[in-house]
């Protein structure tokens, strides 16, 4: 049983499908990107599976449980970072940690989780100011962390390092990549090609809310007749043309 | 137009409509004991002098709108931009004091007179009309530091306005004071239509007279008073078109600034004079759904919302103290207050709905504080009144206003929750919303007939039931 399973997900605004037919996996241990252009339907479908939308049609299984039919089970095995992630604007980074325990009803330990997040992610300077207050790149950094603290099996990132300064960057992919050797799943989402083909282990590509493509970057090269060596802009803009 | 726009302009209507049919019904019930005595009338017209002059004495800065920052760089000459400026500002003002105004006029008219003056309302917009426009013309004045010739006559008029608000705050609180001192009321409103009270409260008189024509029927003075203001814009707005550009620059200068320090999170810190220095974390309480209380106790606490608390109870006693008799008034205030407080809790992000928590749990537990505030409130005018009324309130009544207030606090905040998942922006709203208006409105209906008040109950919470299953549905469905 794969750890995400999305099966026939479709997601409508108005006239318009944002998301269509839409079927796919994320396996244990796998870091599994969402690319595609603006509109494609890459944050419609992370927020299905995150249990914020809900979906018109198609089923959302996360470990064995259907987020529709169960969510707050389904959600105790999720993390998710969202586009714009905005904190709570009276609540310091720390209290955000805190209340993420809260509602998992984490046992004591989860201080010294919360400690080494705070390290690892270089927020020890705003641990005690409020959501507010922070830029852009620390609420993003605030929210990855509440996504993390629990160690859910599956994490959902749209954008995650899109407002994150170099050195950022370069720790977040780090603790992505140890996620992944510890067995977590990670669907993310993100128009920064480099970053994809640096961590993906499998793409999927969207256009207009539907699958196009899916496979290893190698895959992908393979299927749109391009050398091995070809940048994956190169790829995308064919798979697009296609 | 858009199906959409179309439905949004609809319900603005429908609002519109809504506080104009509350405003009748308060006239309606307090008609005998409130506006029919002249003197109560003129009261209710310098109030609504005050509101429709809102723009002269107004912070322009909360009018103008921000400007995005692409279009700041773009070729567009400095006169073109304040004039669009300008639209968006007299817009606003224009509507802001259109809305606040003219449905309770009109209803009181109405329901005093059996029908309203076409002509007296017609001028009464116009002097509308013409305050929002001076507001405009001031602000720009104010903004780019009265440096035009006449600009001073301007600046004394926006000061005039100021001192009148102050000091009408102050009667405000004399009145709360000595209303049980019987106060001669004749002579004191008798003193604003005197040759002296005029020039005193000039900057009020068009307004005042305007909204005097709308009951007692057009005669010179208020036709004088709007020529006089008419002159009186048009010079103020001649004198704001010669700083067309300063006020133009000052506007996007300004709204540069807002705009960086809104990207660097440091806006609200800046326009609440907040350092943003680490503050002490906090232990939380609560598990799972119940830590969403600690959330709000911080934002309770740290939004120095605890600061409007006092006041809130002085003006649901003062609505208990001086209706006495009633519960419509007081029980009006409540969901006023309860907005109020509302909306100053931030709506739950995305990333909060995703965390394990049942959304019938969420949307209950972020409910309860209104609930309990509710509670509270009811309690305290049912003590005043049980402590004024020589007759007390039967039990029945008592605690039937009480549970009634409960269902109201939850209702109240089960359509803030819902509405602002959504934004006002879904056809499906109107309906909904047209309920709620029925709801408050059935809710004021038992209030005034306390012999069906287990009738009014029933609708109360039965409401409530209904408004707790579309902010869930709400909850479920936005992100």
């Amino acid at each position: 049983m794969a750890l995400l399973e999305v099966s026939g997900l479709s997601k409508r605004f108005g006239q318009i499908w944002a998301v269509r037919d839409l079927s796919f996996e994320v396996e244990r241990g796998e870091i599994v990107v969402l690319l595609g252009p603006n509109g494609a339907g890459k944050t419609t479908t992370l927020r299905c599976i995150a249990g914020v939308l809900l979906p018109d049609k198609g089923s959302i299984r996360i470990n064995g449980t259907s987020i529709l039919h169960d969510p707050v089970t389904a959600k105790r095995h999720l993390g998710y970072l969202p586009e714009f992630p905005q904190p709570m604007p009276y609540l310091t980074v720390w209290e955000h940690l805190e209340l993420v325990a809260r509602i998992h009803a984490m046992p004591d330990n989860w201080r010294q989780r919360a400690n080494e997040l705070i390290q690892r992610l270089n927020l020890t300077e705003w641990r005690d100011s409020l959501g507010k207050t922070l830029p852009k790149g620390v609420r993003e950094k605030t929210i990855l962390a509440c996504a993390m603290l629990p160690e859910p099996p599956l994490l959902l990132l749209d954008e995650p390092i899109v407002a994150i300064d170099p050195i950022g960057q370069q720790v977040v992919k780090g603790m992505l990549r140890d996620l992944r050797e510890r067995g977590h799943g990670i669907l993310i989402s993100t128009h920064i090609l480099a970053f994809a083909e640096e961590l993906a282990d499998r793409i999927i590509m969207l256009d207009r809310g539907r699958k196009i493509a899916e496979g290893t970057p190698a895959d992908l090269r393979e299927k749109v007749h391009v050398g091995a060596s070809a940048p994956l802009e190169q790829v995308f803009a064919k798979l697009l043309e296609q | 137009m858009r199906l959409r726009q179309q439905w949004q302009t609809l319900l603005l209507l429908v609002v519109f409509a809504f506080i104009g049919l509350v405003a009748a019904i308060w006239v309606w019930i307090s008609e005998n004991v409130f506006l029919k005595p002249l003197p109560n009338r003129q009261v209710f017209w310098l109030v609504l002098a005050f509101l429709s002059s809102l723009p002269s004495f107004a912070d322009p800065q909360n009018f103008i709108p921000r400007l995005p920052e692409w279009k700041l760089p773009q070729p567009i000459p400095a006169r073109a931009m304040t004039v669009f400026l300008w639209l968006s500002e007299f817009a606003n003002l224009f509507c802001f004091s259109l809305l606040l105004t003219l449905p309770a006029i009109v209803s009181a008219s109405i329901v005093l007179k059996g029908a309203a003056d076409v002509a007296a309302i017609t001028m009464l917009v116009v002097v509308i009309a013409l305050n929002a426009c001076l507001g405009a013309a001031l602000a720009s004045l104010e903004m780019t530091r009265w440096r035009t010739k006449l600009a001073l006559v301007g600046r004394l008029w926006r000061m005039w306005a100021r001192a009148l608000a102050i000091s009408a705050i102050v009667l405000f609180v004399l009145f709360v004071v000595y209303l049980k001192a019987h106060i001669d009321w004749v002579k004191f409103v008798g003193w604003v239509e005197t040759p002296v009270g005029m020039v005193i409260l000039l900057p009020l008189m068009p307004a005042y007279h305007a909204i005097k024509a709308a009951f007692d029927g057009v005669i010179a003075v208020p036709i004088l008073l709007t020529l006089f203001l008419a002159g009186f814009t048009a010079i103020m707005v001649w004198q704001a078109l010669e700083v067309a550009a300063p006020f133009c620059e000052a506007t996007f200068l300004r709204s540069e600034r807002q705009q960086r320090l809104t990207k660097m999170g440091a806006w609200d810190a800046v326009t609440q004079e907040f350092v943003a220095k680490p503050i002490k974390s906090e232990s939380g309480f609560g598990l799972k759904a119940t830590s969403l209380l600690w959330l709000y106790w911080l934002n309770w606490k740290r939004n120095s919302l605890w600061a409007g608390e006092l006041p809130a109870l002085f003006i649901i006693l003062f609505s208990a103290f001086v209706v006495e008799k009633g519960l419509p008034f007081p029980s009006l205030a409540i969901v006023i207050l309860l907005l109020f407080y509302r909306v100053f809790f931030p709506h739950p992000p995305e990333w909060l709905k995703s965390q394990p928590i049942s959304a019938g749990e969420a949307v209950l537990i972020l409910a309860l504080p209104s609930a309990l505030r509710a509670s509270g409130w009811s309690l305290a005018i049912l003590f005043t009144l049980a402590l004024l009324s020589p007759k007390g309130i039967g039990i029945a009544n008592f605690f039937a206003f009480f549970l009634a207030m409960i269902a109201l606090g939850f209702g109240i905040d089960f359509v803030v929750q819902a509405l602002r998942a959504s934004w006002w922006t879904k056809f499906q709203d109107f309906p909904w919303l047209a309920f709620v208006i029925a709801i408050v409105l059935g809710n004021l209906m038992f209030l005034t007939l306390t012999d069906h008040w287990l009738l009014g109950l029933l609708l109360s919470w039965a409401a409530c039931i209904v408004l707790y299953l579309w902010a869930k549905e709400r909850w479920l469905k936005e992100p």
